[in-house]
């Protein structure tokens, strides 16, 4: 098999590096967006990444996805020891915008000094967290960026980067998102109408209003929304939206 | 809003066992330009946690299982979801030899 690797040129300027950034919303798998964030971490003087993708009203474990860029016994310890419920980046991330230093990370607790440790023996000594928030109800982004190298030695370039970086996490964002979004849409085998009849349920309107701007009469609405919340396993036409909201089907 | 089209991806194997009173998932896929596994843990209530690794050789793939905080209960299932990838994942250009690290 080809190796993804070897379709991405060398990036050594900051021009190559905004290309290769732009390249992240054209790819069609995980494995070509993660072989493309490896061909670019090396300009930034870093090796490893996670990303995660978190609902922002529970931000609990039990409501995250994690994108592996890094040693897999990093993530699975992670999961192990429940560090989710104190990671400090996850706590900074849930109420702020900007990327932030590795560096500028303080623990609070021993627990939180151990899985910082325990952070650097699997490649993040140093590095980077960006969070990405999108709209109110909508899941929030955190990229880490590690480098196995002492702070002074990366974080400078990191700081001159720091826009890159930025446009890295929303590409990333972005297409994690849509892609969330697909699966979710594949599995329920919604069409774009259903798709329409929630938006419209979600921004007010009522089902005389939605028949009017379909061309459909309201019968027909009803009818379509009884399939639908049978899809999503739900009662009404509010818990449609709702679940909709979660799987990510809708965004909002 | 249009729907959108599914990811290209190929389901090659999955795994599904009960431990502790959850559920843990772990599916592989042949994707565009590499190969994925997904380990999702549905916990009691209903709550699902994903980790997507993305490989190209076998032995990442052996690390991320055999790190799993409930290998000894799902080694068995582990161990038949290497036996049937392994045809399928080709380190470099030359067939995977030994597993282990």
């Amino acid at each position: 098999m080809e190796t993804p690797l070897s379709n991405h040129a060398l990036i050594d300027s900051f021009e190559k590096a905004n290309s290769a950034i732009l390249k992240i919303k054209e790819c069609q798998s995980q494995s070509e967006v993660d072989a493309l964030m490896r061909s670019l971490l090396p300009f930034f003087g870093l090796e490893s990444y996670v990303f995660v993708s978190l609902k922002r009203e529970d931000p609990t474990e039990e409501s995250c996805r994690f994108f592996i860029g890094c040693a897999p016994e990093w993530c699975q310890m992670y999961n192990a020891r429940k560090w989710f419920a104190i990671d400090p980046s996850i706590q900074y991330a849930l109420r702020n915008t900007s990327p932030m230093l590795g560096s500028a990370i303080k623990p609070e607790s021993p627990g939180q000094m151990e899985m910082l440790s325990t952070a650097v023996e699997y490649g993040f000594r140093s590095g980077m967290v960006i969070p990405v928030h999108g709209g109110v109800k909508a899941r929030i982004g955190l990229l880490y960026l590690g480098s196995s190298r002492p702070a002074p030695k990366v974080e400078p370039q990191l700081l001159r980067s720091k826009n890159l970086l930025r446009a890295v996490a929303l590409e990333l964002y972005e297409w994690w998102n849509a892609t969330i979004q697909a699966e979710a849409i594949y599995g329920l085998r919604f069409n774009e109408l259903d798709l329409q009849l929630l938006r419209m349920e979600y921004e007010g309107l009522t089902t005389a209003e939605a028949a009017r701007e379909l061309g459909l009469s309201q019968s027909q609405i009803n009818n379509r929304f009884r399939r639908i919340n049978a899809k999503l396993k739900v009662g009404s036409k509010k818990f449609a939206v709702e679940k909709a909201i979660e799987l990510g089907v809708l965004r909002v | 809003m249009k729907p959108t089209k599914q990811p290209i991806r190929k389901l090659l194997a999955q795994v599904s066992k009960v431990v502790a009173k959850e559920t843990l998932n772990f599916r592989v896929y042949r994707e565009h330009s590499g190969f994925l596994c997904e380990r999702e843990l549905i916990q009691r209530d209903g709550s699902r946690y994903t980790q997507a690794l993305s490989f190209e050789e076998i032995g990442k793939l052996e690390r991320f299982l055999r790190s799993d905080p409930h290998y000894p209960a799902i080694k068995k299932e582990a161990e038949k979801l290497i036996d049937i990838l392994e045809p399928e994942v080709i380190d470099g250009n030359t067939t995977l030899q030994s597993r282990a690290d």
